[in-house]
């Protein structure tokens, strides 16, 4: 028994176990989605979302969306915001110094003048230039803050601080809404009667080649390119099964910064969204949870499996790469922030599995999959490779990879059926085949290169340009 | 009359539209605020008919967008049941007349005939 | 490792069967689907002839319905697609066109299959039966909706509840006096806005219910007072002001801002030191309505509080209960340092507009 051996037993024994722990991780994700899903399908079935449109005890809610260089779209944006279905809802639009005119032309478009609003800062924040108004009756819902340039948490703290409802719906400005998404948002924080809802999330929909007039989305197609057809898929495995799995146990971590509602009085005793994070939206959901731990006040993180917002997704490797790049130093950071609740039980459930399961499965995976092909590359040129394992471990890797892509496509036809058309579906099955050659080994690169910027403490958000929604095809 | 009808339900329209065109008037129907608007510029009804929440922009902007034409149109609007603060808003706008729902067909058309009668035409 | 291939294997085959699973699926939905577009023109012109029905014997109306239709009826897809658009319809008409329509749908026998579901042990079949039944004003079958209203599931509880208001209105309401579970915000929304269509009419009960020892009754009933002005009640709700739940006593102050008479302004400023945030604020807002100038000098008391939002209200209430409140606040010293400076000049702000 040579030491080379044993070091090389110990690292594809080492290996082996690690998957094995990771599949039995999403086939327990994948089945224990099920049941969640299908209870909420059944409940909406016969549930009248409208009836929270005009109801005066509905909820209030504050719609935050920060803008930052949005350009002419921002108009149409705004308009379809304040043409939401609900009657209890302030739209406040927070320009964080925006070096373009963005500013100008909704003073123009909404006949906006500025008022002499009183900032209650109960979070600490940039400055703020001015509060608007707008003039006419019909726009008496709008609210537009212009601060000083600060960033995407700095500018949804000044949202918070000017709310006056109840909770806070964040949301990137050009966002594509469903038609009953804040209703179906909203709901969860009233049905509870034994936890507080704390805070309720989405399903994120990817709306590259989607037919999109007006701020309002028209028709569903998937995606042409390769790479936002991979999100795509993406998106299915990670909302559909991953969040709803979580959900159920109440164990959820994360709620996407484009769209997402939180309970006012909690974000600000939590002081906020913390600006020296690039994950500030997954940061803020792990505070706000230790804090109801700490306090140990019985409470619940909602997910609603419905689509309810589409967004952009990076078309190109090199924004892709920036974003996961970014999302893995947010994960990182967060992590770090609360590490004393790793394996703690006084935090529970939290504590005891999210935490850990975060740890190990979404921050260390890239960095083992990297590793693991580094070592491989140099036991094979040191010929200690045991080729039958490495073969047979990477064909289970990329079957299993596979078959979860499957069944989380099944699980989409199933329920909410957006890709009717059955080539879409085989393209979507064809892309399954391919991502783990065409697009994770660069998730796994961008991940290790977030682990080794945030080492150098690189600290920006990187410029996200977008390509702007397809042309709508003319109607007439 | 010419009557346009702006109401993103499918039934409510449907019937709507029947039972006014069943009295005799002409009918336009708009899905949503925003092809109501384009519509009301392009054939310049006798009476509009809106629901007060609907896709793209809220019955209110049409009441605004009315009252800001040089010839009058009067407007009813359709609101479920608890938007009382939303109907008092669209009155200060200009609205005419308010029909809740559930509705009936006949008294809409009994409205309507009012309308009608007071019309100069 | 031969373990390896065969894992991989089985991994590859149960994906393979699910793709032909899922092919299969969508084979059928579509052809499903281009036949519910011929059987949507069948039910929109039924439901349609029953809305505009021109007949004078409303009580001895028959539908005609051809060899075609009966023969669909029997296919349960078709008769749900029916089903929808009979409630869809129903609950946007009154008067005579929704009279026809609960003709048309039992003359269809479709309540019979509302019946059998009721019995069913799933929940959500159960729920659904019980919404149709409401929907379509079926009282004939009110005592088995009435025996649901405290079941165990949640949602069918929800759906009873709102289907026995529906049937015998206020007196419905006679669950509130047993139920034992927990009566969640939403479904007070769903009752308030049941009860709105109902022509007013001065029920008993609340003052039963503001003295449950269930908490989300006592919420209701005081959102039933505030809802119909029942201003016999004021001694009662005042009573509540003493309870220990926080959300009870915001409710009992949110009921008392439109149920006041000249002592309950006082009354309320009374109660605000010892009062949680939420409240004070629910206190300083519903003075806006009904606070005079004499209460006036204990609201300007009340600014020494730190908190920026309250502050805010109280120079807004104070402000809009009249004129002289506003020159008596530039009186005060504080007056002219912030935050207090800022908040006066935003409220002047918003009187002007």
């Amino acid at each position: 028994m040579s030491w080379q051996s044993i070091i090389v037993d110990i690292f594809t024994y080492g290996l082996l176990a690690y998957s094995v722990l990771l599949f039995s991780c999403y086939i327990f994700i994948g089945i224990y989605s099920v049941g969640e899903v299908k209870n909420h399908l059944y409940k909406n079935s016969f549930t009248d979302y409208r009836q929270l449109a005009s109801a005066s005890q509905a909820p209030g809610m504050s719609i935050l969306a920060p803008a930052y260089n949005e350009g002419a779209n921002v108009i149409e944006n705004v308009r379809s915001l304040l043409s939401i279905h609900y009657a209890n809802l302030e739209v406040i639009i927070i320009n964080d110094g925006s070096k373009d005119d963005s500013l100008a032309k909704l003073i123009e478009a909404y006949n906006l003048y500025k008022t002499a609003y009183f900032v209650n800062e109960q979070i600490k924040t940039k400055a703020v230039r001015g509060v608007y108004k707008s003039r006419n009756k019909v726009y008496k819902k709008l609210i537009v803050v212009d601060k000083e340039n600060g960033g995407k948490a700095d500018a949804l703290n000044v949202g918070v601080n000017i709310a006056q409802k109840e909770y806070i719906v964040c949301i990137d400005v050009d966002c594509i809404l469903e038609q009953d998404a804040l209703l179906k948002l909203a709901k969860p924080f009233l049905e509870h009667t034994k936890q507080r809802v704390i805070a309720t999330g989405g399903v994120i929909r990817i709306a590259n080649d989607c037919v999109v007039e007006g701020g309002r989305l028209v028709a569903v197609n998937l995606p042409k390119k390769m790479l936002p057809r991979v999100q795509t898929l993406e998106y299915i495995r990670a909302f559909l099964l991953g969040r709803m799995a979580w959900s159920r146990l109440n164990g959820l971590l994360l709620i996407s910064g484009a769209f997402g509602a939180f309970d006012k009085e909690i974000v600000i005793k939590c002081g906020g969204y913390d600006h020296h994070t690039v994950g500030e939206d997954m940061e803020l959901v792990v505070r706000m949870r230790r804090y109801m731990e700490e306090l140990d006040l019985p409470y619940k993180v909602g997910f609603i499996p419905d689509p309810l917002c589409w967004t952009e997704a990076p078309a190109d490797f090199k924004i892709l790469g920036r974003q996961r790049n970014r999302w893995t130093r947010g994960t990182i950071e967060t992590l770090k922030m609360h590490k004393v609740m790793f394996f703690n039980p006084k935090y529970g459930f939290l504590g005891m599995v999210s935490y850990p399961y975060w740890f190990l499965f979404e921050f260390l995976a890239p960095i083992i999959e990297f590793v693991g092909m580094f070592f491989f590359i140099i036991f094979s040129v040191l010929g200690l490779t045991n080729w039958r394992f490495f073969i047979g471990l990477l064909a289970v890797v990329f079957t299993f990879g596979f078959l979860y892509s499957v069944f989380a496509i099944l699980m989409e036809v199933l329920t909410y059926n957006q890709y009717k058309r059955r080539k879409d579906i085989l393209k979507l099955i064809l892309t399954a085949f391919l991502e783990p050659f065409v697009f994770h080994p660069y998730v796994v690169w961008s991940a290790v290169m977030g682990n080794i910027d945030l080492i150098q403490k690189k600290n920006s958000w990187g410029e996200m340009t977008r390509q702007g929604f397809t042309a709508p095809k003319k109607p007439n | 009359m010419k009557i346009l009808i702006a109401e993103d339900d499918d039934l409510t329209l449907r019937t709507l539209e029947m039972r006014l065109k069943k009295d005799g008037h002409e009918v336009i129907i708009a899905r949503d605020g925003r092809d109501a608007l384009v519509r009301i510029e392009d054939s310049s009804p006798d009476l509009v008919i809106s629901d007060i929440m609907m896709p793209y922009t809220s019955g209110l902007e049409i009441v605004a967008a009315l009252r800001e034409r040089a010839n009058y149109t009067p407007i009813i609007i359709l609101s479920g049941m608890g938007q009382e603060d939303v109907v008092l808003e669209a009155f200060q706008l200009g609205a005419d007349d308010f029909i809740t729902k559930p509705f009936s067909p006949s008294e809409l058309s009994i409205r309507v005939k009012r309308f009608a009668m007071m019309s100069p035409k | 490792m031969i373990y390896f291939e065969i894992v991989a294997l089985s991994f590859f085959s149960l994906a393979v069967l699910l793709i032909t699973f899922i092919l299969i699926y969508l084979k059928i939905v579509n052809v499903q689907g281009s036949k519910h577009k011929k059987w949507k023109n069948i039910v929109e012109i039924l439901v349609r002839d029953a809305i505009f029905n021109e007949s004078a014997d409303p009580a001895h109306m028959h539908f005609p319905i051809n060899h075609r239709t009966s023969i669909l009826l029997k296919n349960n897809r078709f008769r749900n697609l029916l089903t929808q658009e009979l409630l869809s319809a129903k609950k946007n008409m009154s008067g005579t066109a929704a009279t026809y329509l609960q003709k048309l749908y039992l003359q269809l026998e479709l309540d019979q299959y509302a019946l059998k579901d009721l019995s069913s042990k799933k929940w959500y079949v159960k729920a659904k039966a019980l919404q149709d039944l409401g929907i379509m004003n079926l009282n004939v079958y009110l005592s088995k909706i009435y025996r649901q209203t405290n079941h165990k599931n949640e949602l069918v509880r929800m759906e009873a509840q709102i289907a026995v208001i529906k049937l015998t209105g206020f007196d419905g309401l006679r669950f509130l006096d047993v139920v034992s579970y927990q009566i969640n915000n939403w479904q007070q929304i769903k009752l308030l806005n049941e009860l709105s269509y109902l022509p007013a009419s001065n029920f008993n009960g609340i003052e039963k219910w503001l003295l449950s020892k269930n908490d989300s009754v006592v919420i209701f009933a005081l959102k039933l007072v505030k809802s119909f002005h029942r201003f016999e009640l004021h001694q009662q709700v005042v009573d509540c002001l003493a309870h220990s739940s926080d959300d009870i006593r915001y409710q009992a102050i949110m009921a008392l801002e439109k149920i006041y008479d000249e002592s309950t302004s006082s009354l309320l400023l009374r109660l605000y030191d010892q009062e949680v945030l939420k409240n004070r604020i629910a206190i300083v807002k519903a003075l806006q309505q009904i606070g005079s100038e004499e209460d006036i000098p204990a609201l300007i008391s009340f600014l020494a509080q730190e908190e920026a939002e309250q502050k805010r209200m109280l120079v807004r209430t104070i402000a809009n209960i009249s004129p002289t409140g506003l020159n008596q606040l530039l009186l005060l010293p504080e007056s002219n340092i912030a935050p207090l400076s800022l908040i006066i000049k935003q409220i002047e702000g918003e009187l002007e507009s």
